[in-house]
């Protein structure tokens, strides 16, 4: 079943040094219960493309200038403001990736999980802290009773994101949203909270959007991946069809760029150059000015959408040579 | 090392660096201290790139910082070719200076908005008065050069340039005074994917034309083990495990190695998917109140009952491969995989 549909979605930025446009039409499909990665450098517009599904872009200076998100057949875009804030944290929920500053360092952390109870269900305050409790204890924070009287500043880096995540997960959302969410954190804590969303996916039925930069995490995670660059998916697919045979040169260069645990590379193929100033008008294929394998045709027009294998596609005028 | 009559060119000897917690307003009192570093000793060949890896606060960036003389050491000796640097007049350490270098990690604060890319890369130069007036604009458009930038952009500002032509400004200023010892401290964990390759080539490149030796700190283990010849893991103030890289990620011996490197995600489904992850309980426990025993035994899952009350020492397992564990890397114990959230 379809839960998300986004399609054709323009987000820009006016600023005082012109208008950034950091979203140039993405569309994508997510069923229910399945785990969509996104991935992409800074700038490549996948924080914003999942800040817009909940209308969190700050308009001015942002705006979302086209495109339709439909949940459950209601467009998340259009939806006025009352109605949005019913569904935000409720049926779609978000992990910001940066623990440290997300929880508010003046409330203990028991006000700050029973406030998303308490405002879109009906249930007593002693009612709300005892499920706070328990979802504190799922989420593997020890102790739980006592510790949800603490101040965020008395857990550690991973404990804080755990507080997050148990946060996010109280109205039992059907989406969820996780920006970065183990950027911040160390290996072995990034494990953690990995096998921590895998398992509650797995018992809530929660659908997952994993939006990162490391395709590490997307390999072990992820049904599906969408690459993004400047603004848009350059490549969709299976997880396992992007890897085994990545169909854009961008996604090629990325795998080829990266240092492997497993393996020893006698050199790293870099990728030349930098992202696009996105202020800019583009003109043709964002990536063609760092792209080996780019046409004269690449520089003057956007390549069409090639289709491959089961999902997979790619916007690239040589992705089937590749 | 092959080389047996080889000198090192850096030596550490049981150096600690505690950081005294002081409370009340006027009367400080000393009431504790944070053991940064707690007696580590590693010594580096010319020319080696010794990786130093661990989870943040495990002591390796405080390391790097003292071993290039920016923190005073509690304990200890740190040799750079021979000579003792703990004990060296101002003037002469002045001097030394010149020999070992530093990259930071973050490539926007590590760069003064105020000055041209021109002069920061020569006020090394011009505080050894090595060069001035048109040599010295010449010496800073070869380094410009040699880093991979347009010589014509001596006279731009950093806010000009991108997170990875920044780090390219910082390893031209590192380069400056033809340093024998670089100290990387993480400098590519601020940058895009797609630009960290830039780096470690550059980095690589570098390295063997100038014959440079390199302590690389970073917690990206797969950079680690691009770059480096040895590697080194610490864990709260302590090497727990060092070894060259091959030994090291191929066979490592230290729980906590086991540990890390199951923990880093490979970039492939299919072997990603298959991997069995140990996956550790819990925090690093805080160095003020370091653990007694092994300090990795509040979370090692081969813990045993000497763990909590005697420290390892590091002891070579086999050639040039030294773990710190009390547990013998010959007994294969399955490894508990912690599913109790």
């Amino acid at each position: 079943m379809t839960l998300l549909k986004v399609e054709n979605l323009h987000v820009s930025f006016h600023t005082p040094d012109g208008t950034f446009r950091a979203v140039n039409g993405v569309s994508f499909t997510l069923q229910q219960g399945a785990t969509l990665g996104i991935v992409g450098e800074s700038g490549s517009g996948k924080s914003i493309t999942s800040l817009s599904l909940m209308q969190l872009v700050p308009c001015p200076p942002g705006s979302i200038d086209a495109g339709t998100a439909l949940y459950n057949g209601i467009d998340l875009l259009s939806l006025p403001e009352e109605k949005i804030a019913k569904l935000r944290g409720n049926d779609i929920a978000m992990i910001f990736q940066d623990p440290m500053t997300s929880l508010n360092p003046f409330l203990k952390i028991s006000r700050q999980l029973t406030e998303t109870l308490e405002a879109h269900q009906d249930i007593s305050s002693s009612e709300a802290l005892q499920r706070s409790i328990d979802m504190l204890e799922l989420v593997g924070i020890p102790e739980a009773r006592k510790r949800i009287h603490d101040y965020p500043h008395q857990f550690s880096g991973g404990m804080r994101q755990r507080v997050m995540i148990a946060m996010s997960l109280l109205c039992k959302p059907k989406l969820l949203i996780a920006d970065e969410p183990t950027t911040a954190l160390d290996v072995t804590i990034q494990a953690q909270i990995l096998e921590l969303i895998q398992k509650l996916r797995e018992e809530l039925g929660t659908t997952v959007i994993l939006i990162t930069h490391d395709l590490g995490v997307v390999a072990g995670t992820c049904d599906h991946v969408a690459v993004m660059y400047a603004g848009k998916i350059v490549e969709y697919g299976k997880t396992e069809d992007i890897f085994a045979h990545p169909r854009h040169p961008y996604t090629k260069g990325l795998l080829a760029s990266l240092p492997r645990l497993d393996a020893e590379k006698e050199q790293l193929t870099s990728i030349p150059g930098q992202p696009p100033d996105m202020s800019k008008p583009l003109q043709g294929c964002p990536f063609a000015p760092r792209c080996q394998y780019a046409l004269e045709k690449c520089c003057k027009l956007f390549p069409d959408t090639f289709s491959f294998e089961e999902e997979h596609y790619s916007l690239c005028w040589k992705a089937n040579e590749l | 090392m092959s080389e047996q009559n080889m000198k090192p060119l850096v030596e550490v000897k049981n150096l600690k660096i505690y950081f005294p917690i002081e409370k009340g307003l006027i009367l400080k009192k000393k009431v504790g201290a944070i053991k940064a570093v707690d007696g580590i000793s590693f010594s580096i060949m010319p020319g080696e790139t010794l990786g130093l890896v661990g989870e943040s606060g495990c002591g390796k960036s405080t390391t790097g910082r003292a071993l290039i003389q920016l923190i005073k050491p509690t304990d200890g000796e740190i040799l750079f070719e021979g000579k003792n640097l703990t004990s060296l007049s101002n003037e002469e350490l002045r001097k030394k200076r010149q020999d070992f270098q530093m990259i930071f990690q973050d490539p926007y604060g590590s760069l003064n908005p105020r000055m041209t890319v021109g002069d920061i890369i020569a006020e090394p130069l011009k505080t050894y008065n090595i060069a001035k007036g048109k040599p010295l604009e010449r010496m800073v458009q070869d380094l410009l050069y040699e880093v991979g930038l347009n010589p014509r952009f001596i006279r731009r500002y950093p806010h000009e340039f991108s997170g990875g032509q920044r780090q390219r400004i910082g390893i031209a200023r590192a380069l400056a005074l033809k340093p024998k010892f670089i100290v990387c401290d993480e400098p590519i964990s601020a940058l895009d994917v797609s630009i960290q390759a830039q780096i470690l080539n550059l980095l690589d490149e570098l390295k063997k034309r100038h014959h440079l030796t390199l302590l690389f700190i970073a917690h990206d283990l797969a950079a680690v083990r691009h770059i480096s010849d040895r590697v080194a893991v610490m864990y709260l103030g302590k090497i727990v495990e060092i070894a060259p890289k091959k030994m090291l990620f191929e066979n490592p011996s230290h729980p906590y190695t086991q540990a890390l490197m199951s923990a880093v995600p490979i970039p492939d489904p299919l072997i990603q998917k298959k991997r069995q992850r140990i996956v550790l309980v819990g925090d690093v426990p805080s160095p003020i109140n370091t653990p007694c025993g092994c300090r990795f035994h509040s979370r090692c899952p081969k813990v045993m009952t000497e763990c909590r009350s005697i420290q390892p020492k590091l002891k070579e397992y086999e050639a040039d491969q030294y773990v710190s564990c009390h547990y013998d890397g010959t007994i294969n114990i399955t490894i508990r995989k912690s599913l109790d959230f």
